[in-house]
């Protein structure tokens, strides 16, 4: 039964959103609009579950003085203090909203910069023409780099034109192929979770 | 001549260059000219240009504090426009990091404006819950926002919110995304196709939402921090982006130097094994 309800839950719950989304008359029924409103409220309830998990697995790290045991209390210290800081404070907060302001946003921003660098030192290293596919994609590359920035125009404004067809014609078709191919893999793994044919998530292969 | 040299300079020399490289025309502008791309920033700004003053526009913010640099200018600069037309604001978010950091431009840049929050714009904050959230807001935007703002002040308080019932074109002029990543603007295509979706995002999204202009289910792709530089042009208000695009210009031809020296390292090697 522990999989059996989980997939009984899953077809009935399915079948009344593809329904409701996509006759109106099911629509109607309000009955998709009840099964939002309790997907809104259990993700509110997935936010404390969340915490709760993260709790219990840093919680075992410092009991067991797993390695690096020390990040491990710094996290929970930091989640709870963070959490009931908001709870006291709100967005109004001037210590909730500057510590968000002052950490999260620094640090976001500093990881992502980094990237750069990574990615100019790799595009270096292994971008080389070892064959007609890969010059190809060199040359594009390097034009469309080039008429991405107003430097490039300043060379020569034609880079701006060629710019234009690589993204509106090459581009487009392949990114509706790529499209068209995810959805139609989408909507298999749905017909297989629908159905019950898949069920990894229930922790079965 | 070792060509192997060429093929593999040492990458503390590569990432001081690129940090030379960035930090010098921000110091140093070039002042090169920007041009605006008439088929992406163009469309964008005389499409939403057009909206009547009085009209009520969605902001979404669906990126996070690491797309900072492209993506802020693009908000300051839409808002500016909006202002000046006429045109109220609501903001929210699908990204929870987003939407404080959304608060943070919104809040500088309605103090230039002179923008009274209420009145000219309300932030929502985020909801949580995904597009279950948006379908409950579709039927009544206020049941699914929670009838409170970023704040927690309820939206009795809030004089724009009054205009605001439910979550359809009678209510909204257009949807902003500023977008950096997903859930993005699938979510608005899909619930709500009625509503004109545009599109700020960072430049690795704008390859994969052309298709999408193409087919009129976007209006306008504001492409990143060029486009975000564009648009400061076009509303004669120059601003983060134009200052950084020298920045820009600069790491380009540097990855594109770099790429030559390496390939030409690479192929004289070859060439050399051959012989």
């Amino acid at each position: 039964m522990r999989k059996q309800l989980p997939i009984i839950i899953t077809m009935v719950v399915g079948g009344v959103l593809f329904l409701t989304s996509t006759f109106f008359a099911a629509e109607k029924t309000g009955l998709g609009t009840n099964i939002d409103r309790f997907q809104q409220l259990m993700a509110n309830v997935a936010f404390l579950i969340g915490m709760g998990t993260l709790f219990r697995l840093h919680y075992n790290n410092i009991r067991r003085r797993k390695e690096n045991w020390v990040f491990s209390a710094w996290f929970i210290f930091a989640m709870i203090a963070y959490f009931i800081l908001g709870m006291v404070e709100t967005n109004k907060g001037k210590n909730f909203m500057a510590l968000y302001n002052g950490i999260i946003t620094n640090t976001n921003s500093t990881i992502f910069a980094i990237v750069a660098y990574y990615i100019v030192s790799s595009a270096y290293r292994t971008f080389r023409v070892r064959s007609g596919e890969a010059t190809v994609l060199l040359l594009t590359a390097v034009v469309t780099m080039l008429a991405a920035v107003p430097i490039g125009e300043a060379i020569w404004p034609g880079f701006a034109s060629i710019r234009d067809w690589v993204q509106s014609v090459p581009n487009v078709a392949a990114t509706r192929a790529v499209a068209i191919g995810t959805f139609l893999g989408g909507y298999a793994t749905l017909l297989r979770v629908f159905t019950g044919m898949e069920r990894q998530q229930l922790g079965s292969r | 001549m070792s060509w192997e040299k060429w093929q593999n300079i040492d990458r503390r020399i590569i990432y001081l260059l690129v940090t030379l490289v960035l930090i010098i025309p921000i110091f140093k502008p070039m002042g090169l000219p920007i041009t605006v791309q008439k088929d992406l920033t163009g469309l964008f700004y005389d499409r939403f240009d057009k909206i009547p003053a009085g009209s009520i526009v969605y902001f979404d913010a669906a990126y996070s504090p690491a797309q900072d640099a492209e993506i802020t200018p693009m908000v300051k600069a839409l808002f500016k426009q909006c202002m000046k037309n006429g045109v109220k604001i609501v903001v929210g978010g699908q990204f929870e990091t987003g939407v404080p950091f959304i608060n943070i431009a919104l809040t500088q840049v309605a103090a230039e404006t002179k923008a009274k929050y209420g009145e000219d714009y309300v932030e929502i904050g985020y909801k949580p819950g995904g597009v279950a959230t948006v379908r409950v807001m579709i039927n009544d935007f206020w049941e699914g926002a929670k009838s409170t703002d970023f704040y927690g002040d309820s939206f009795n308080t809030l004089p724009l919110m009054q205009k605001v019932k439910k979550f359809d074109e009678k209510a909204f002029a257009a949807i902003v995304i500023f977008e950096s990543g997903s859930p993005g603007m699938e979510t608005w295509y899909t619930y709500t196709p009625k509503i004109p979706l545009y599109k700020a995002s960072v430049m690795v999204e704008v390859s994969g939402s052309l298709p999408y202009l193409k087919s009129g289910q976007l209006k306008g792709v504001l492409p990143g921090m060029r486009g975000a530089a564009e648009y400061e042009k076009l509303i004669k208000a120059p601003g983060a982006a134009t200052k950084l695009m020298d920045a820009q210009s600069a790491a380009h031809l540097l990855v594109i130097l770099l790429l030559v020296v390496g390939n030409v390292g690479y192929l004289m090697s070859t060439r050399r094994g051959k012989a």
